[in-house]
């Protein structure tokens, strides 16, 4: 409704209370996600994966509700980070506190919630730009140091089921609520009537209309796995296993021994994409480490330069170590890890043990030439 | 809540919290607080009107609609018996109350024209407006065009002309588009929008029918706007204020339509008897009407429309 409804809430990503449009609560638990951009090969094994389970019903054909995409140049839709950063304009960050505007402090007076809404157009070319570099790769150039003059890196996206969504400020039918026994963010299929006011409010454009059914439909993180204690199809699928789903612990709340209080919180290697948005993303991103930091910044906000760092060091640190050797080792969700005698191990919210993984694979080195068969065994994995 | 028989009627929208916190759930919770009792509570438990009936008589309005009787209303939207009377012109106003707004850079639409007939057992409003185009199909960034006419439930307890107010509830009968050509054409395809779309494989080719729908959640769950055998352009709808507007458990209401040389003529036609929470139409005495108009070309739909207030609406005994 209109902006006199406003409500003052905490966004501990932009170091500040913010305005929104309901007075939000956070709820009893918050699904959370951290994904590590330097390990991503853009296989789609995780696109498929979505897309099989969820999203290959009629009207349903250009849906992906999980994209891989290739930034500087890979968008999908076309231009959604792009068109984001232009509604908002330059916003500065001081002492870790976002200065500009969020897309609820930056609405007109006649919406609640600053967005564009993506033409049919903008959802047809879901590989655009990709494996394309920023830079010029000269004969015989070399990046041996970061940040690469030629770049890409990849971006793997879903609905971050935000503390504060934009796509439920906008519904002007209640229609899209926010679970609170995990904070996943549904749009109702029996209240929306398919206005696409959440799919012109979204900043991440992780709402999509159906075709078939009218309605608009998103990403629901899996949650008849989540409510097993299962990880979603995406984060189990990942080739790169560069993802883990975990619950995040609220803002003031630090649990060492969480996984994502623990890459979020403590090593604080992993961050919110395009916090300035004002929503509170769930997906946290490991950065990439070869990218220009300007760019970095402007996509994962100030704690760049501290989590490429930190994570640079994981060699030498081995919780943290342990903990990214637990990604992808589990299909259960974790709720806490140790680390003991170079062996990483996870625990079920029971703190039953689920996975136990070395920090080192044993190496074994074998004789090139095999004495019994009279024959070399080199290139034999 | 939709098709299932049960009606919303919003407690959780009453005066002493008039914020959007109260109005809107954020989450399911309070959205289950707000699914309260059936269809029969309308009128009974659970609706406190606590917020005073707007000042100003809404019988004092300059505008009058007559039904005029005939033997049989006409459901044909250029029927000669529409010509015997005149049109009654209604100035349209941008919907700027409750966002999102209507906020057209190029205008709005001005003006509608309205008829009404009676015989006894239906009621029948013919709806006229320019438009430049046809637009009848809903897809990505697509909108249907679509009019509304709105009664209050009981016409001696009258409710705001903006949907409807908590305990007050309005009658609304909408006429879509996308919904006559469905009517007319068979139900929804992709292929509407996007012709040359193709995909190799799809729940149906695959499963039977009873598993192929939970595939589609909205049909899955009854949801009116996703329905697959259309027999009606018009849903028959209850509302006790913005962004509560639900499907009425009983659909009755039928509609026609015409578009011709840049003019859609739409009928719309429903029984004069009502029930708790629909609109009975007494000849004789006096009720009130007010409409709805969505140019799906600009991108109307929900709250982006433009509106005219209440008029007097009369039966001809
Ligand atoms: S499955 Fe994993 S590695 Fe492959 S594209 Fe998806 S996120 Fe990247
Ligand atoms: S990413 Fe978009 S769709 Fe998902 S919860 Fe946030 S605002 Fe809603």
């Amino acid at each position: 409704m209109s902006q006199v409804h406003r409500h003052n809430v905490y966004n501990w990503q932009l170091g500040r209370d913010m305005d929104y449009t309901h007075d939000a609560p956070r709820p009893d638990r918050q699904v959370a996600w951290v994904f590590d951009t330097n390990k991503c090969i853009a296989c789609q094994t995780c696109t498929v994966a979505c897309k099989q389970t969820w999203t290959w019903g009629s009207g349903q054909e250009y849906m992906l509700w999980n994209n891989v995409e290739t930034k500087p140049y890979g968008f999908f839709p076309t231009g959604w980070d792009v068109h984001l950063l232009e509604m908002l304009g330059p916003g500065p960050w001081e002492n870790g506190e976002y200065k500009g505007k969020t897309v609820f402090e930056a609405a007109s007076l006649k919406e609640d919630v600053k967005g564009w809404q993506p033409e049919s157009e903008h959802w047809t070319y879901p590989n655009l730009g990709e494996d394309e570099p920023a830079g010029l790769a000269e004969q015989g150039s070399y990046s041996g140091e970061f940040p690469h003059d030629t770049w890409f890196f990849y971006l793997a996206r879903i609905c971050n089921h935000c503390t504060y969504p934009a796509c439920l400020s906008a519904c002007p039918r209640d229609a899209i609520y926010k679970r609170p026994e995990d904070g996943i963010v549904l749009v109702d299929q029996e209240r929306c009537r398919g206005y696409q006011e959440c799919t012109s409010a979204c900043p991440y454009k992780k709402v999509m209309f159906n075709n078939t059914t009218g309605t608009s439909e998103k990403c629901i993180a899996c949650f008849p796995k989540i409510e097993q204690g299962l990880q979603p199809q995406c984060v189990t699928t990942c080739i790169g296993r560069i993802r883990i789903a975990g619950f995040i612990n609220p803002p003031d709340v630090v649990d060492e021994r969480n996984p994502i209080d623990f890459l979020v919180k403590v090593r604080k290697v992993a961050l919110p994409l395009y916090p300035q948005s004002g929503t509170e993303p769930n997906v946290y991103y490991v950065p990439p480490i070869h990218t220009p930091r300007e760019y970095t910044r402007q996509m994962f906000g100030p704690g760049v330069d501290e989590a490429i760092e930190n994570y640079m060091n994981a060699k030498d640190d081995p919780e943290l170590l342990g903990l990214m050797m637990l990604l992808g080792s589990t299909e259960r969700i974790m709720h806490t890890f140790e680390v003991e005698n170079d062996i990483a191990r996870g625990f079920d919210a029971d703190g039953e043990e689920i996975v136990a993984v070395p920090l080192r694979e044993p190496t074994f080195i074998r004789e090139y030439f095999d004495d019994v068969h009279d024959t070399y065994l080199h290139n034999i994995t | 809540m939709t098709e299932n028989g049960n009606q919303e009627t919003r407690q959780d929208q009453q005066a002493n919290e008039p914020s959007r916190v109260s109005r809107r759930a954020f989450t399911r919770g309070a959205a289950a607080a707000a699914a309260v009792a059936g269809a029969a509570a309308a009128g009974a438990i659970g609706w406190t009107a606590t917020r005073e009936p707007e000042a100003h008589d809404p019988y004092s309005v300059s505008r009058t609609i007559n039904a005029h009787r005939v033997g049989a209303v006409p459901h044909d939207p250029l029927d000669g018996a529409w010509d015997a009377h005149e049109p009654v012109v209604i100035p349209l106003m941008p919907q700027h109350v409750a966002n999102p707004r209507l906020q057209h850079e190029d205008g709005f639409t001005e003006r509608m024209w309205i008829r009404s007939l009676h015989d006894g057992n239906e009621v029948a409003f013919q709806l006229g407006w320019e438009c430049d185009a046809a637009h009848d199909i809903e897809a990505i960034s697509r909108f249907t065009d679509s009019v509304a006419v709105q009664f209050p439930v009981d016409p001696e307890m009258p409710t705001s002309a903006m949907m409807g107010q908590p305990g007050r509830p309005v009658h609304i009968l909408q006429w879509r588009a996308s919904w006559q050509r469905e009517v007319e054409e068979g139900a929804r395809q992709v292929r509407d929008a996007f012709p040359n779309v193709w995909s190799d494989l799809r729940p149906e080719d695959v499963f039977d029918e009873d598993a192929v729908t939970v595939y589609y959640p909205a049909r899955h769950v009854g949801n009116i706007a996703a329905g697959q055998d259309r027999t009606s352009a018009v849903e028959e709808i209850i509302s006790e204020g913005f962004g509560s507007i639900t499907t009425h458990e009983q659909q009755r209401a039928e509609g026609s339509a015409s578009f011709q040389d840049g003019q859609w003529t739409v009928v719309m036609t429903v029984p004069i008897q009502g029930s708790a929470t629909q609109a009975t139409f007494r000849p004789g005495e006096r009720s009130l009407v007010a409409v709805a108009l969505w140019d799906g070309g600009k991108g109307d739909r929900g709250a982006r429309k433009q509106w005219g207030g209440w008029m007097r609406l009369e039966l001809e005994s």
